[in-house]
């Protein structure tokens, strides 16, 4: 009786840590039941993840064996369907039968083992352990290329590289660009599946209203699970040290009331103009045959001459505007006062533009005249009177 | 009495009556005066028009550099008359008359009144004519010598240039009997000592400006 009891209690102890091992039954049928395959999808998850843990089961014996209860014994994931599996049913020889569990990840980074457990129903169960992956890193975005300065409404390129440092792949990679300052030509760039250690260029073609931020937000699938990774971008507006910029130069004005304005437009800048016209501005009023003087292309260092007509009243300044765009279609203007009366840049031989056709103003030389006479009539006189003549 | 119309159309006898009285300095010093004023308000503008080519920011020194413009102006007109004195002076020298300085003063003195109109006429063509001219600011030296070359032979300069040849001529022709009745001269003899120094006084005015 004693030796009996001993018997029981030793069998209490070990019967627990039996029926815990990797395999155990007591149900020789039972003993063919073996795990063939598993599957964990998403193959890597990130913390917050829902994924499911796919394992197939065989018979490989020859009876059939009743299955009572299967589950997923963790705690290191949220078993979202915890009595799918409440009753199984019964497997026959050479058969085989998958379990689909859904979990949630809510632990921090590193391999975790979630134990596959079954219960069968002539006594007896099998466990086995899964490892499951938990990996929070995000795809990372590098800007690879920007422009080096921005301008205010001109196009302008920003190149990205989306790489995806990750053990899994991702699928449904979008690139967003979003800014209060800047539009874009694009709204979005699909890439689609990143395969690990993969990545992939976009260009984005950046129209900036002023200096500001833009913000590149890419979205991505791990399994179900949708992600937002974002890279931010400040940039302020330049002055364009690379534009174009128009210089004019050997201005020549003649006539008077009605203005013949010559001179040379040179591009003193790095980029094309095109398209360059130049006329003259308010208060000016352009008059045929040349309201607008088409010059055309400006490649960089080049130059061509221009005239330009108009009216004006005499003296003062009127404005002569050079417009031109760049190769995206940009609108530039630039203002150059013209003087229609004396200046510097004029040669004293063409300085008055308010004169007859000898260069000296008619009244002027009339009065020149009548105070010459006038004065010559005095001596004249005075030399009478005294006798002298 | 001095009487303008005696100085302006018979200078001869105006001199000759002139050289009975003891020399008095203060009424050609007064039209002289007079002369050196009107230059002033008109070297004023002409000094203000050139200050359109410093360069934005240095308004307290325009006014400054205006300021002396007039007064060097006001100074010069003074000199000037001291020189054309002085040059005669050496002329009677050399042509054995009578000289005297302060008679010759005198006299050059009272032959500025035709120039006194002269300068009238010409700061009033300016004061018209300059705001029309149009000159921007530049901080490039050789810009702004090229700009004033320009502004000096624009059509005012030179109109008030040749209005002051003109009256400065006139001068010449009153003061030729002046010369002559103080230094007692022939009037050919005073003619050569006012027509050198008044030859002269051409070819720099002049030459400066065409060559």
């Amino acid at each position: 009786m004693k030796s009996g009891l001993i018997i029981f209690f030793i069998l209490a102890v070990l019967l627990p840590a039996a029926v815990s091992a990797a395999s155990t039954s007591t149900n020789p049928a039972a003993s063919f039941i073996e795990v063939s395959s598993y599957e964990v999808s998403p193959s890597v998850f990130m913390n917050g993840d829902t994924g499911t843990i796919k394992v197939v089961i065989k018979n490989t014996g020859d009876s059939s064996v009743e299955i009572k209860s299967a589950t997923i014994f963790t705690k290191d994931f949220k078993l979202v369907n915890e009595e799918s599996y409440n009753t199984v049913g019964t497997i026959g020889p050479g058969t085989t039968r998958d379990f689909t569990f859904t979990i949630k990840a809510g632990s921090k980074d590193g391999i975790y083992y979630p134990r596959f457990y079954i219960n069968f129903a002539g006594g007896g169960s099998m466990s086995y352990l899964i490892p499951v992956k938990v990996e929070s890193t995000p795809l990372e975005i590098s800007i690879t290329d920007i422009p080096d300065e921005f301008q205010e409404g001109v196009k302008e390129q920003v190149t990205l590289m989306v790489g995806n440092p990750r053990e899994s792949n991702v699928n449904g990679v979008v690139v967003k660009p979003a800014s209060e300052t800047a539009s874009f030509m694009q709204n979005s760039h699909f890439i689609g599946e990143l395969q690990p250690d993969a990545g992939s260029e976009v260009v984005f073609d950046a129209i900036p209203s002023e200096s500001g931020e833009i913000i590149f937000r890419v979205e991505y699938r791990n399994g179900l699970n949708l992600h937002t990774t974002e890279q931010a971008l400040e940039y302020t507006i330049g002055e364009g040290k690379k534009a174009a910029e128009m210089i004019v130069n050997n201005v020549e004005v003649s006539g008077s009331g009605s203005y013949v304005v010559t001179g040379d437009v040179t591009n003193a800048g790095l980029k094309n103009a095109k398209s360059v016209v130049v006329t003259s501005g308010d208060p000016a009023v352009p008059t045929d045959p040349n309201r607008l003087y088409v010059v055309g292309e400006l490649e960089p260092d080049d130059f061509s001459s221009f005239e330009v007509t108009f009216t004006a009243e005499d003296g003062g300044e009127i404005p002569l505007v050079i417009m031109y765009k760049d190769a995206d279609g940009n609108s530039y203007e630039e203002i150059v006062p013209v003087s229609l009366g004396e200046s510097y840049s004029q040669s004293p031989d063409r300085s008055s533009q308010n004169s007859g056709d000898n260069g000296f103003p008619v009244g002027l030389a009339v009065l020149v005249i009548i105070i010459a006479a006038g004065v010559g009539g005095v001596i004249l006189y005075s030399c009478k009177k005294q006798g002298r003549l | 009495m001095i009487s303008f119309t005696d100085i302006l159309i018979t200078p001869k006898r105006f001199f000759r009556e002139l050289c009975k009285k003891e020399s008095d300095l203060k009424f050609p010093a007064l039209i002289v005066l007079a002369t050196a004023i009107i230059s002033a308000i008109s070297a004023y503008f002409v000094t203000g028009k050139t200050m359109g080519l410093m360069p934005e920011g240095m308004e307290n020194a325009i006014v400054i550099i205006e300021l002396l413009g007039a007064a060097a102006a006001l100074v010069m007109t003074f000199i000037i008359w001291v020189i054309w004195a002085a040059a005669i002076l050496v002329m009677v020298y050399l042509l054995k008359g009578e000289p005297s300085f302060t008679r010759l003063l005198e006299v050059t003195g009272y032959g500025f009144i035709p120039q006194l109109i002269g300068t009238v006429i010409s700061t009033g063509i300016m004061i018209t004519m300059l705001p029309d001219l149009v000159i921007r600011s530049t901080s490039n030296v050789a810009e702004m010598e090229a700009a004033i070359n320009a502004y000096m032979a624009s059509p005012p300069m030179m109109a008030a240039m040749f209005i002051g040849l003109i009256f400065t001529i006139w001068s010449a022709y009153i003061w030729i009997f002046g010369v002559s009745e103080v230094s007692k001269l022939e009037l050919k003899n005073a003619a050569i000592c006012v027509g050198v120094p008044m030859a002269i006084y051409i070819l720099i005015t002049f030459g400066s400006l065409f060559m």
